[in-house]
């Protein structure tokens, strides 16, 4: 039996062919050295990202949510759902804590759910996929599986804003969480912890409606990323992986800059530590390749 | 051991601050004993390591001084430096009470010559400069200090630095072989004057305190001003020792605001336009300070004191909640980001140096205190409704200034007065 194990909520980014798929490719590979059990919940749904918020309404965004936990519960019982997208993580963290704060709404809720012959009995617990590393396996734990060790990668951590706020990794700072510093140190590589963009939006949902703005903060988070000899960015949220990386271009044609600093997720860095080969930790899903990382997931090394 | 030294016609006064101080005095003075306990190793508290204080800007050594000759003149105050009151119980006229003695591992045979830590090496962050600098591990806590006696600091007892202490001194004064003491006396009132600590300036994220070397507090800034502090008077940054010549001053730095205190600390708005006047004095013409402010609160008769600074064209006022700081890469200069209120005019300041006027925390704030006492929203004691003889004093009850706190101290002292004075009735 696996050391731990959970139902796992990979929201729509990491399906096939979205634009977090390769995430997806990592968590596998990262989640089987940990011996960390991740089971699909069956016939999931949106969490009510973005859209949920621009147009439907509290109630009808919280029912998504809570659909998806009445499957956990009822398929998964006594395993917390863990979701990889930090959008999905924090939808349905909100909608978990405002139906267990409110009984009116997890009744109104659990009406409609009854349509689907569905109960959401506030059993189960929702938490990121950082959060597991972090509580549950530990940066000890982490440091187990490693074959390869980053040595020589100088990678900035970007935490984005999905994962810190408002609810935060536990015992974390907002303005200035470590989390991804200690990971980054665990496996190994340099942690740049004088970066001072990790906080910074990354635009989010307005890279497609207002591109100037969001093109202006990429482009501090990249240059910042460069001034401290950055190797590459790396990050735990799909949204600012995607809009770091693809928007570099745009800004070159823009601003005339040279931007080309590659994004990774933090799954993808302990994948290649693990001794992963390239493909089984995504790194072919990449804009702009991340060669150092490349480098060290082809290299031969004899079995631990 | 436990001996009794005390009856019940005593004041018990629970720390050695200004109000501690002035109600064990006020008590002493009118004929009452008085025990006065000091949880740390010296008598003077916060306004010890004050520079100057508003308005007069006079030194703390004089008001400090003269209620020390006062404590030492009176017959009727018995001092415990390093203890704590662990246990209080009985009731009015007649409580019971434990206290902690910390060994200081220095008799009363020392003469504060100081070879002692002339002698020893190992060193310590200084808690009197708020650490801005370092002391020996043997140390006299402050030029004020009362008792003055040196004190041996825990961590380098069993090591050979410690029996360097030892060896170095002339008088047998080092005892090494010093034990935690209980007390245990009895008390007919007792008066808690524990005072405040500043706020945790570091919980204040946006602020970037702990993260950048040029963002101080503004109890750290007096010790700075201060010929005694950790740079003898010189206003330098921490990150480059170079002279902060142009500084910001954020106020209701964690006051009034429902994510930090609650309160309004009361004395930072003094206490930064009083800072103003340091910069003059250090830099002449050459001073700039910048305060950033929702309102300015020179309460009562300090509206003078505010014309004043106002009315100096080396003290710019930005009416802003300062949003966030950042610190430029290259030169670790503070820049100021927010919105200038009057014009709504976004804003960067660059500035040398950013003094957050930190707000005023009770000390007793999340901890039990062995006392019946009540506490309101922001953790100041409110008077116990139980009829205790357990009065607060001081700003362990309200954000205070020194003034306001000898005030306070006065009335408490007259409340364990009166409590005294009823149970020697009653006996008689």
């Amino acid at each position: 039996m696996a050391k731990k194990e959970y139902a796992f909520y990979p929201g729509c980014s990491s399906q096939l062919r979205g634009s977090a798929s390769n995430y997806l490719t990592s968590v596998n590979s990262m989640c089987e050295a940990l011996d960390i059990k991740m089971t699909q919940i069956p016939d999931w749904n949106c969490c009510g990202a973005s859209i949920g918020y621009a147009g439907s309404g509290e109630l009808s965004r919280h029912v998504l949510n809570a659909r998806n936990f009445a499957l956990a519960e009822t398929h998964l019982p006594g395993q917390d759902v863990v979701a990889t997208c930090a959008a999905c993580w924090l939808g349905a963290r909100e909608t978990k804590e405002k139906l267990d704060a409110s009984s009116q709404l997890m009744a109104e809720t659990n009406e409609a759910l009854k349509e689907a012959g569905l109960r959401y009995q506030a059993k189960v617990g929702v938490r990121h996929m950082v959060e597991v590393l972090i509580e549950d396996i530990g940066y000890e734990g982490m440091a187990q599986p490693i074959v390869k060790p980053l040595e020589g990668v100088r990678i900035a951590g970007y935490v984005g804003c999905q994962t810190n706020r408002p609810f935060g990794i536990a015992g974390e700072s907002f303005e200035n969480p470590m989390y991804l510093d200690k990971l980054v140190e665990t496996l190994g590589a340099e942690p740049l912890v004088k970066y001072e963009q990790k906080v910074t939006c990354c635009g989010g949902a307005l890279a497609f409606s207002e591109p100037e703005k969001s093109q202006k903060q990429i482009k501090d988070i990249v240059e910042s990323a460069y001034d401290h000899k950055a190797d590459l960015i790396v990050t735990p949220c799909p949204l600012c992986q995607a809009n770091v990386e693809i928007y570099q271009s745009e800004i070159n044609k823009r601003h005339g800059t040279k931007l080309d600093m590659p994004v990774a997720y933090y799954s993808q860095l302990m994948a290649v530590a693990y001794g992963a080969t390239p493909k089984a930790a995504g790194l072919d899903g990449h804009v702009i390749q991340p060669k150092k990382l490349q480098d060290i997931a082809v290299k031969v090394v004899p079995k631990k | 051991m436990p001996e009794l030294v005390a009856t019940e016609q005593t004041i018990l006064v629970v720390g050695g601050g200004i109000s501690g101080m002035t109600a064990a005095l006020e008590a002493a003075e009118c004929g009452k004993q008085v025990i006065l306990v000091e949880s740390s190793a010296t008598l003077g508290g916060r306004t010890a390591l004050l520079y100057r204080y508003f308005p007069k800007l006079c030194h703390p050594t004089c008001g400090l001084e003269i209620n020390l000759r006062r404590i030492k003149a009176s017959r009727n105050i018995r001092v415990y430096t390093l203890a704590e009151v662990t246990r209080i119980d009985g009731r009015s006229g007649d409580y019971t009470v434990s206290l902690k003695l910390t060994p200081r591992y220095v008799n009363a045979s020392c003469t504060a010559c100081g070879d002692c830590a002339k002698a020893v090496a190992a060193t310590i962050p200084n808690p009197w400069n708020y650490g801005l600098d370092r002391i020996t591990a043997a140390y006299l806590p402050h030029a004020m200090a009362y008792p003055q006696r040196f004190v041996i600091d825990p961590s380098i007892i069993g090591t050979p630095e410690a029996d360097k202490a030892k060896a170095a001194c002339r008088y047998g004064a080092v005892d090494l072989e010093m034990k935690e003491e209980t007390l245990t006396l009895k008390a007919a009132a007792v008066i808690w004057a524990t005072g405040w600590k500043p706020y945790d300036a570091a919980k204040i994220q946006p602020y970037g305190y702990g993260r950048f070397k040029n963002v101080i507090t503004s109890v750290e800034f007096e010790r700075l001003a201060d010929p005694h502090g950790p740079t003898g008077g010189r206003i330098v940054r921490p990150s480059d020792g170079k002279e902060a010549k142009d500084v910001a001053f954020i106020q209701c730095a964690g006051s009034r605001d429902e994510n930090h205190l609650r309160h309004c600390s009361r004395i930072c708005c003094m206490a930064s336009l009083k800072q103003t006047r340091f910069m003059r004095e250090a830099f002449g013409e050459a001073a700039q300070s910048t305060i950033y402010y929702i309102d300015i609160r020179a309460i009562d008769r300090f509206e003078d004191f505010y014309k004043q600074v106002q009315a100096d064209p080396h003290v710019r006022f930005i009416k802003s909640k300062v949003a966030r700081i950042e610190e430029d890469r290259a030169s670790a200069d503070p820049v100021l980001h927010g919105v200038d209120t009057e014009g709504y005019l976004r804003y960067a300041n660059r500035h040398d140096l950013a003094v957050l006027a930190i707000g005023m925390e009770p000390s007793v704030r999340g901890s039990a205190i062995p006392a019946t006492l009540g506490e309101d929203s922001s953790g100041f004691l409110v008077p116990a409704l139980d009829g205790a003889a357990i009065f607060g004093a001081g700003c362990a009850t309200n954000a205070l200034d020194v003034n306001r706190a000898v005030q306070s101290s006065t009335a408490a002292a007259l409340r364990a007065i009166q409590v005294v004075n009823r149970s020697a009735r009653a006996e008689t």
